[in-house]
């Protein structure tokens, strides 16, 4: 166990260091220039130059991205001189449009990009488990063919057009929610949940429609299997081998897929947070993005990739629990 | 009073665009302590015989009709309740393939206690989990009290099947229906578990059912057999009958088809053809279509299908021809 997690680490490490190059490359092959984008209207040649110098884009790109990775683990220092500034390991490096350091504005739009993620999650498990199971055990009834027909919506109808529908109907046609405005949960937890619901919703009826699929037919699978026969000869009551027998099994796969979507999600859910007007890190990276930001880029881009690597080892350790016929070695 | 009697057991599936009957009149009775073979090709019956007795063959698109009396009672498969308590505990059933019959995610342990949990209301689990390895030392599982902590897929094929008979015989059932219980084993470990079944049987007056293709396996553990067909019964007798003196033009084919049967010079005869769909019988008898005597001497093989008669006493046979006509026809062939 302890041998899988390490080695599961390294390779994180090292998929990280992957994922980083690649963000570096891929930017530095843009044709915008990030030096220009730092002064605004106010730029002059000589303060592009400056500033070319001072976030160290004059170096070639292998050493940008050396100066980069020894500043997660060191610190580094910007500029030169008088005019020098600290960023203080672990430094994912500093955006001068928004005049602050990577890992404070990410550290500021996490806990909102969690909170939607957290609550969504949530969420879309109680609805979609809930519409495969019931479609399942109704199979080919009333219940089945709208489960069937919610999920088929779901997945169709894309974040921005739900959530616009429901902040239309919810805020303006039928206001029972205030108008979109993100809150911190200490300043008014009662307005931080009623404003949070709708993206909530928004989510979870993007996601549960495929895990109501995805249940319905793990279930209706295991349902043919010779150890359900097996436990229905035993004498046991329908719910029992349902409940014992045929969930076990149905749900184990579903496991790996919330734990990635999960993962996914933490990264930013860049159209939802926008309609919503949630200052997460979706709204971060998508800023970062119109204004070639790079360090801001780089940043989201690995702290995102992490998410996803950590949750498929999480995912791999939680699998192992479940299925015995699975080790980790 | 016989442990178990069948009379006229009908199964049909209705499906959409047809009804597909599997069983088709199947009548028989069972004593304690006895075991009845069933024989005949996949999808003869024989396997929705046995679960249709259990009630596991259920649903909206199921009709059964027919009566089994068990143990003196006739059994209401409308009644769930009283079917779940039959279930496992008077009737239990081995299944073919034991791995995939076994729940991968749980204990052997376990899942043999659950049987004893579910008969014994108000049984601790401690409690059940002793009865367990008593039941895994019985059917010959070495280590029990270690063992019951593994998962099946810890075991060897041979192994699991005796976990799937400890499981099957720890609340004592008074008839254990096999469905080819070694089909899916090695011909040593297949020899070990027919052993072993004969073995628990004596011990616990137990009446089985054995479901099987293999003439070899009827001729090592069974008293009578039923051979079917299409979803009837085509000759019933005693195992000794069957193999002496077979009636059924089908019966005579299996054997005939059988390895060892022959001298061993003589080639293997097959059976020509394959069975009949069930949702597609012929009108007449179901094996006419495949049968070398079909309406021979003016039967009526393709119109009329031929009703399970005693040809001898307690030996039935299906077919307008008997043996003994077959042989007359025989002779005036080679007479021409």
């Amino acid at each position: 166990m302890l041998r899988f997690i390490t080695r599961r680490l390294s390779t994180m490490v090292g998929l990280l260091f992957g994922v980083s190059i690649i963000t570096f490359l891929l930017f530095s092959a843009l044709p915008s220039d990030p030096a220009a984008l730092t002064c605004g209207k106010n730029c002059t040649p000589e303060v592009i130059e400056q500033n070319r110098i001072r976030l160290g884009y004059d170096k070639p790109v292998l050493e940008q991205y050396g100066v980069f990775v020894s500043g997660i683990f060191t610190g580094r220092t910007y500029g030169s001189g008088t005019a020098t500034f600290d960023c203080d390991a672990p430094c994912l490096g500093y955006s001068f449009n928004k005049g602050e350091e990577v890992t404070v504005l990410i550290g500021r739009a996490l806990p909102a990009t969690a909170q939607l993620a957290a609550g969504a999650f949530v969420l879309w498990i109680v609805m979609g488990l809930g519409i495969g199971i019931i479609s399942a055990l109704k199979r080919g009834k009333w219940q089945d063919r709208l489960g069937i027909g919610f999920a088929l919506v779901g997945t169709s109808l894309p974040a921005f057009f739900t959530g616009l529908l429901l902040i239309f109907t919810f805020v303006f046609w039928i206001p029972i929610f205030p108008a979109p405005r993100y809150v911190e949960f200490d300043r008014d937890p009662l307005f931080w949940f009623l404003n949070m619901l709708l993206p909530w919703i928004t989510l979870a009826l993007l996601y549960s429609a495929v895990y109501a699929r995805l249940t319905r037919d793990g279930i209706l699978e295991t349902m043919n299997e010779d150890y359900v026969r097996t436990a229905k000869a035993k004498g046991l009551s329908p719910g029992v081998v349902v409940r014992k027998h045929v969930l076990r099994s149905a749900l184990t796969p579903i496991v790996t897929i919330a734990g990635i979507d999960l993962a996914g999600l933490l990264g930013g859910a860049i159209v939802t947070e926008a309609i919503f007007s949630i200052p997460g890190l979706g709204r971060l990276t998508f800023s970062a993005i119109s204004q070639s930001d790079l360090p801001v880029i780089a940043g989201t881009v690995i702290l995102t990739s992490a998410f996803i690597i950590l949750a498929n080892t999480v995912v791999d350790i939680i699998y192992a629990v479940l299925d015995p016929r699975v080790s980790i070695q | 009073m016989s442990l178990l009697k069948v009379e006229n057991l009908d199964v049909s599936f209705v499906l959409s665009d047809s009804t597909v009957q599997a069983v088709n009149g199947v009548s028989f009775e069972l004593e304690r302590g006895r075991t009845l073979g069933f024989v005949g090709e996949s999808g003869s019956g024989k396997s929705v015989t046995a679960q249709a007795i259990m009630g596991l063959v259920a649903g909206e698109n199921v009709e059964l009709t027919g009566s089994v009396w068990f143990d003196g009672n006739a059994i209401d498969y409308e009644d769930e309740k009283s079917l779940r308590s039959i279930r496992g505990q008077e009737i239990a059933m081995v299944f073919q393939d034991p791995l995939s019959s076994l729940h991968p995610f749980y204990k052997v342990g376990d899942q043999i206690a659950e049987s004893y949990l579910v008969h014994h209301t108000g049984a601790k689990k401690a409690e059940a989990l002793e009865e367990a390895v008593k039941v895994m030392t019985e059917v010959g599982i070495p280590s029990p009290k270690t063992r019951i902590n593994d998962y099946p897929h810890q075991f060897s094929g041979g192994m699991r099947q005796r976990i799937m008979i400890a499981m099957a015989l720890i609340n004592r059932p008074k008839l254990l229906i096999a469905d080819e219980p070694t089909t899916a084993l090695d011909v040593t470990v297949q020899a070990q578990i027919l052993q072993l079944l004969k073995r628990l049987q004596k011990e616990n007056n137990m009446a089985i059912i054995l479901i099987t293709h293999d003439f070899g396996v009827v001729s090592e553990v069974c008293d009578d057999v039923i051979v079917m067909y299409a979803g009837k019964a085509v000759e019933t007798a005693s195992a000794d009958e069957i193999f002496k003196s077979p009636e059924h033009p089908y019966t005579k084919g299996l054997l005939d088809s059988l390895v060892g049967n022959q001298d061993m010079d003589s080639e293997l005869i097959p059976i020509p053809g394959t069975p009949p769909s069930a949702a597609d019988l012929p009108s007449g008898c179901s094996f006419a279509p495949r049968c070398t005597w079909a309406n021979k001497d003016g039967m009526p093989c393709d119109s009329k299908a031929p009703a399970l008669v005693e040809t001898s006493s307690h030996h039935s046979s299906a077919c307008f021809l008997p043996a003994s006509g077959r042989s007359m026809l025989l002779e005036r062939k080679s007479a021409k």
